[in-house]
């Protein structure tokens, strides 16, 4: 039993890079698709 | 334009290290990890003072441990190596198992490991239950 | 929108998937025998692997067709795939290190593999920093896949290291029959779980980059706008 300190390490590396990826991505999407929205308002204003 | 052409010197060096490296394991190819015992004692002459790498399988009924030195023998079946480690020593490490120790060999013909390292299995196995 | 419903999809999927895989890593599978409950490192090192690989497999694809048909979607899908290639290849140096210490006893070895693996991230690098190189968009693009191109010859290398070379690195034992069914099963559901969370990165990833591009066009015709329009 004395390794699982480099098994929970493994594990939880593996899963706090893979997890704060997945969120840091699907944070800056939405901030993106946010961008495109006020964008294409600001354009819809020009032309009216 | 200075950020630029830093940017292109890093880029330039990352880029003949990969490439280096590359070669270096083209080189690695030609030149060995590892010497089985027959291979190294049959050269031992031409690797007077140098590090090697020497693999073998850890004869049953050599392992002796004195305190923090470990003495076994390694064997590939035709000829045998003594060994003297002081050190960790991996999990994997048992009489029976492959082992590889890097080092050299002494003036009392025992080879003197700074290294050593046990091959994993190439099975594995469940447990039987009781532990 | 088509796209965001099968990365709904992909999502519950891998969600389901990495659920099981850590049930079955942690709950079903048993003890090897040998190694002890740090074997179980096994079921993350080899689907990091597999992914530093196929993401790999797929800058090389992207590569290729960017070159061949110069449109930027291909160039997309390269630089998304090499962006999650090089974060597995480090997910790949650092667990297979956490093993190796207790296992091997050492932290690092030059042995064929690892070291082919190393090489693999400085492939990677090297790709991101050749698209710097050029001022302009399609320049670095290009000198980008050119890296996606030529670094391809490591992957072989890696996969095929222990079998050409001496190392320590364990060969193929799990197409040699080396596992036993459950950890066999266990590691197939890893390895699905990280190959469908690879798809999702990747659609995202791609996802991003097109909004990237989008906002920029938008920018540009808005610039446009203002000094053509009134105020």
């Amino acid at each position: 039993m004395e390794n699982a300190g480099y098994l929970l390490a493994a594990f939880t590396l593996v899963w706090a890079l893979v997890f704060g990826y997945v969120i840091v991505l699907f944070a800056r999407e939405r901030g993106l698709r946010k961008e495109i929205e006020s964008l294409k308002e600001t354009l819809k204003e020009r032309q009216g | 334009m200075t950020l630029k052409r830093r940017k292109f010197v890093i880029a330039a060096i990352i880029l003949v290290l990969a490439l280096g490296y590359l070669g270096y394991k083209g080189f690695m190819a030609s030149a060995t990890y590892y010497y089985e015992v027959s291979e190294f004692i049959g050269q031992q002459d031409s690797f007077a003072d140098k590090n090697v790498r020497v693999s073998g399988t850890v004869a049953t009924g050599t392992i002796e441990k004195q305190g923090s030195t470990l003495k076994f023998t390694i064997t590939d079946g035709q000829k045998d190596l003594p060994v003297i480690y002081k050190g960790v020593v991996p999990d994997s490490f048992k009489a029976g198992g492959e082992a590889v120790v890097e080092g050299k060999l002494n003036s009392a013909g025992t080879f003197e490991a700074k290294t050593l390292l046990a091959k994993c299995p190439s099975k594995y196995e469940p447990q039987q239950t009781g532990g | 929108m088509g796209k965001s419903y099968l990365r709904n999809i992909l999502s519950a999927v891998s969600f389901l998937l990495m659920a099981a895989s850590l049930y079955m890593v942690f709950v079903y599978v048993p003890t090897e025998a040998t190694m002890g409950i740090v074997q179980r490192i096994f079921y993350l090192m080899v689907p990091v692997a597999w992914l530093s690989l196929l993401s790999f497999l797929i800058v090389f694809i992207g590569s290729i067709l960017y070159l061949r048909k110069k449109q930027s979607r291909w160039d997309v899908l390269a630089r998304s795939s090499a962006e999650i290639g090089i974060i597995f290849t480090t997910l790949t140096l650092i667990t297979g290190s956490l093993w190796a210490r207790p296992v091997w006893g050492v932290w690092w070895t030059w042995e064929p593999r690892l070291t082919a693996t190393l090489v693999l991230w400085f492939i990677y690098l090297a790709y991101f920093l050749a698209r710097s190189l050029a001022a302009e968009e399609h320049r670095g693009a290009t000198f980008a896949a050119v890296v996606g191109i030529l670094g391809f010859v490591d992957v072989p290398i890696i996969g095929l290291a222990t079998t050409l070379w001496r190392g320590i690195h364990p060969g193929a034992l799990i197409f040699q029959g080396g596992l036993a069914p459950s950890m066999l099963l266990t590691l197939m559901v890893s390895l699905a779980a990280f190959t469908a969370l690879y798809s999702l990165l990747l659609l995202q990833r791609i996802s991003m980059k097109n909004d990237e591009i989008e906002i920029k066009r938008l920018l540009g015709l808005t610039a446009e706008r203002h000094n053509t329009g009134d105020r």
